[in-house]
């Protein structure tokens, strides 16, 4: 179920407050959960029947692993492994064999399997690394690895982050006041979602759908409009989870802080998908030795946590090249740093922003070719088509040039990225204008409106969220 | 407490408050957007020429953009001998115009349907449909879903390029109100010049078609073409055109072609030409590859008129 459609803000979410609401002081800390696990799992049903049992597999199997894992690497080795192979399986091993030349097996990707696996997976080490003292019940355990916010695109919530309200006597619980706040995030991020991610993706895809035909223009506003996108789409999805959370009594953590206002790539990460940026850290980065081994060891260490979590986000080569991309531009950044040159700050935010909007290309891109043709036109190779409506400018400036309609250049796409630039530099976030108190009102005549308008132009089916496919 | 649910109230009165504006302006303000307008003059012109009280039995082409700028109708009447009227209109409309031409078709008149891709297999009406609807004939929206569907439209649809035309004009000037101009006498679209084609390497990819000529649009079709046998009208089905496809493209547009006969066969009507008949090579498009130009449409017209002669001396038209 698409958080930004009728069945989900009409029914299933009032219909989960309600029981919520009405049972959180009736029941105890293990119904609670049991009837949390019970909601969590018809979202996910609503989603993909024939993967709901690998769901449960998958989270029984971590449980009792996690038993066993308490100060045992052997016990650790096998519930990472565990976890990597059913990732493995159901989201790289066709890319893989398709690579050795032989027939893939057209296995389905299980929805949510990167967020899920991710999220046990780090259960599991901070088990191993005794962070996790009061081991839960299967129940709470379940109830915390499938809770239907964050389980179809996180963000990825380590058990350490909510195991005292998971473990407290009334885990969920819904007001007055947790529904204003919670469903403050949730308004914004709907609003983010059906006005701005949805409109700008259809400008990226009128770029994107037809590579062969791209002008200089199309090519920059398809990719900067996708860049907006994906930031406006995935912040999106983070902030209706915490917001649903919020309303059920559960605070998620943030995973986006403004991050196109980043003046490097290393404050880029951390500021963009701020949970998948501290698990690679955490569990990939620092076991791979960080920082500890001199600046040559770091360069590599810094690429290779960069491939795999480009790769994390799908069995392609684009994906890759994304994640290679990055790493190299921030082993670029640490190794420039140790000469001790700054950027003065804009000059920093420019080169900041157009590496990452370079580097959306390959995210994009259905493949290395098209990747390669978009950077080409980009760097203007084919020269500049102009559209009809800037034909007066061609003339103004005295240039010969080819003038044609565009695929995705208009007037109306340029001022659409336009002001989603701005808003996305400019605009308060989302925590600060959902914890605005000084004029409540305002505040929540602003979110109905707000609310209104999404709602308004809502279409069920048509904008999935970008994440749902990783 | 006291607070939340003040702030609650206020919060559900301004929702509510929005969605009434909303709904009040849509209704009130798409009739005059310039978008509307042109496809309001567009279908009023086409319509008009079917209304004449004494006019003889007409070939009428119905169908999306690809038929409205790729047929040249005073070729296809010239070589026929009888009055060719061009009633297709951009995509989304299709159906709609269907149904409009029926009404005003009479005995003798052939109503010939290229099938575009998915023209029909949508769900309907279509976005654009409800949207035109809900300005040209309100009365015609009769569920409350198409009302819905037709108030989150009209404005992403229209009334942003609405806007942004009313800026253009104010400023740099343009923007086309109505399609009048833009039409020769039959309806067909004047404005793809070879000179104002924008030549690209075109292949027609590969869409994947339906299973089956099922769904509300193909009965909506077949109740068109059911009250038209009723009133003496023929119908037949061709293809439209499409660039030189791919292996996998032609696989594709084969499989299409044939749940299109076998859709006719059932519903009694006659299949004019095969779909590779109309294949043609890039340069002979305009903008997109379901246009063409000026300078190539007299042989899509050719390939039409031809089967329409043989149909004729076949005595299968009278």
């Amino acid at each position: 179920m698409n958080f930004a459609s009728n069945g989900f803000l009409f029914l299933f979410l009032p219909a989960t407050i309600a029981l919520v609401w009405l049972l959180a002081s009736r029941l105890n800390r293990e119904f609670l959960c049991l009837l949390v696990f019970g909601i969590s799992s018809a979202f996910y049903l609503f989603h993909s029947v024939n993967f709901y049992f690998l769901l449960l597999i998958s989270i029984q199997f971590n449980y009792g692993l996690g038993i066993l894992v308490c100060q045992r690497k052997k016990a650790l080795v096998i519930a990472i492994a565990f976890n990597l192979a059913i990732l493995f399986t159901f989201k790289y091993f066709d890319f893989f064999i398709a690579q050795a030349g032989y027939d893939t097996l057209n296995i389905a990707l299980p929805l949510a399997i990167s967020f899920y696996t991710f999220q046990q997976i780090s259960f599991q080490v901070d088990r191993f690394a005794g962070r996790i003292q009061s081991y839960p019940t299967l129940i709470t355990y379940a109830a915390y690895v499938t809770f239907f916010p964050q389980l179809v695109a996180g963000p990825i919530v380590r058990f350490g982050q909510v195991s005292r309200r998971l473990q407290s006597a009334r885990p969920f619980k819904a007001s007055l006041g947790r529904l204003r706040l919670g469903g403050a995030w949730l308004v914004i991020g709907l609003f983010k979602k059906v006005v701005l991610a949805d409109s700008l993706g259809a400008v990226a895809d009128s770029a994107y759908t037809n590579v062969a035909q791209l002008t200089f223009l199309d090519a920059w506003i398809g990719t900067l409009a996708f860049g907006l996108q994906i930031y406006f789409d995935f912040s999106a999805y983070t902030d209706i989870a915490i917001g649903c959370g919020l309303i059920l009594g559960l605070r998620l953590p943030e995973n986006f802080d403004r991050p196109y206002r980043a003046t490097n790539i290393s404050e880029f990460w951390r500021r963009w998908h701020m949970t998948l940026s501290r698990f690679l850290r955490d569990y990939l980065y620092i076991p791979l030795g960080g920082n500890r081994h001199g600046p040559w060891r770091r360069v590599l260490n810094l690429f290779i946590v960069m491939l795999l979590g480009g790769l994390w986000h799908g069995a392609n080569w684009t994906f890759v090249l994304w994640g290679g991309l990055h790493g190299i531009f921030l082993a670029f950044l640490s190794l420039w740093k140790k000469f001790g040159v700054t950027l003065p700050p804009l000059a920093g935010w420019f080169v900041t922003f157009l590496f990452v909007t370079l580097a959306w290309v390959a995210f994009r891109a259905n493949n290395i070719g098209d990747t390669a043709h978009i950077w080409l036109m980009m760097a203007g190779t084919e020269g500049v088509v102009l559209p009809p409506s800037l034909s007066g400018l061609a003339r103004f400036l005295g240039v010969e040039t080819e003038i044609r309609p565009l695929a995705a250049f208009n007037l109306l796409n340029l001022t659409l990225v336009f002001a989603a630039m701005t808003a996305v530099l400019l605009a308060p976030t989302t925590r600060q204008f959902a914890l605005w108190r000084r004029r409540p009102f305002a505040q929540a005549f602003i979110l109905g409106v707000l609310f209104a308008v999404a709602v308004i132009l809502m279409q069920d089916g048509s904008g999935r969220f970008i994440y749902f496919v990783f | 407490m006291n607070v939340h649910i003040k702030w609650l109230s206020l919060f559900v009165g301004s929702t509510f408050g929005t969605l009434v504006i909303f709904v009040g302006a849509v209704v009130g303000l798409v009739d005059s957007t310039a978008m509307m307008t042109y496809k309001r003059s567009m279908v009023a012109f086409k319509l008009a020429r079917l209304e004449q009280a004494q006019r003889q039995p007409h070939v009428i082409f119905v169908s999306g953009s690809n038929a409205l700028y790729s047929i040249d109708s005073m070729s296809i009447q010239q070589r026929i001998g009888r009055p060719v009227t061009n009633a297709a209109v951009h995509w989304g409309l299709a159906l709609y115009m269907v149904e409009e031409v029926v009404k005003r078709a009479r005995s003798g008149d052939i109503i010939i349907l290229p099938m575009e891709y998915s023209l029909y297999t949508g769900p309907t009406p279509s976005e654009t449909e409800a949207c035109y609807q809900i300005a040209q004939a309100r009365t015609r929206l009769k569920r409350l879903d198409d009302w819905i569907l037709a108030i989150r439209t009209c404005p992403q649809r229209w009334l942003g390029y609405a806007i942004i035309l009313k800026i253009q004009q104010a400023t740099i000037g343009g923007g086309v109100f109505s399609a009048v101009a833009e039409l020769n006498p039959s309806g067909d679209i004047l404005i793809n010049t070879p000179s104002k084609a924008t030549p690209r390497n075109y292949a027609a990819s590969p869409t994947e078609p339906p299973e089956s000529a099922t769904g509300t649009g193909f009965a909506r079709l077949e109740r068109a073409i059911r009250i038209g046998k009723r009133k003496g009208v023929r119908f037949a089905v061709t293809f439209p055109v499409m660039p030189m496809p791919s292996k996998n493209a032609r696989l594709q547009i084969e499989r299409w072609e044939k749940i299109i006969r076998r859709w006719a066969k059932k519903n009694r009507i006659d299949v004019l030409s095969s779909s590779d008949k109309h294949y043609f090579p890039s340069h002979c498009f305009f903008d997109t590859i379901y246009h063409l130009h000026r300078g190539c449409s007299p042989q899509n017209s050719e390939i039409y008129a031809s089967a329409i002669m043989r149909a004729i001396r076949s005595g299968r038209y009278p």
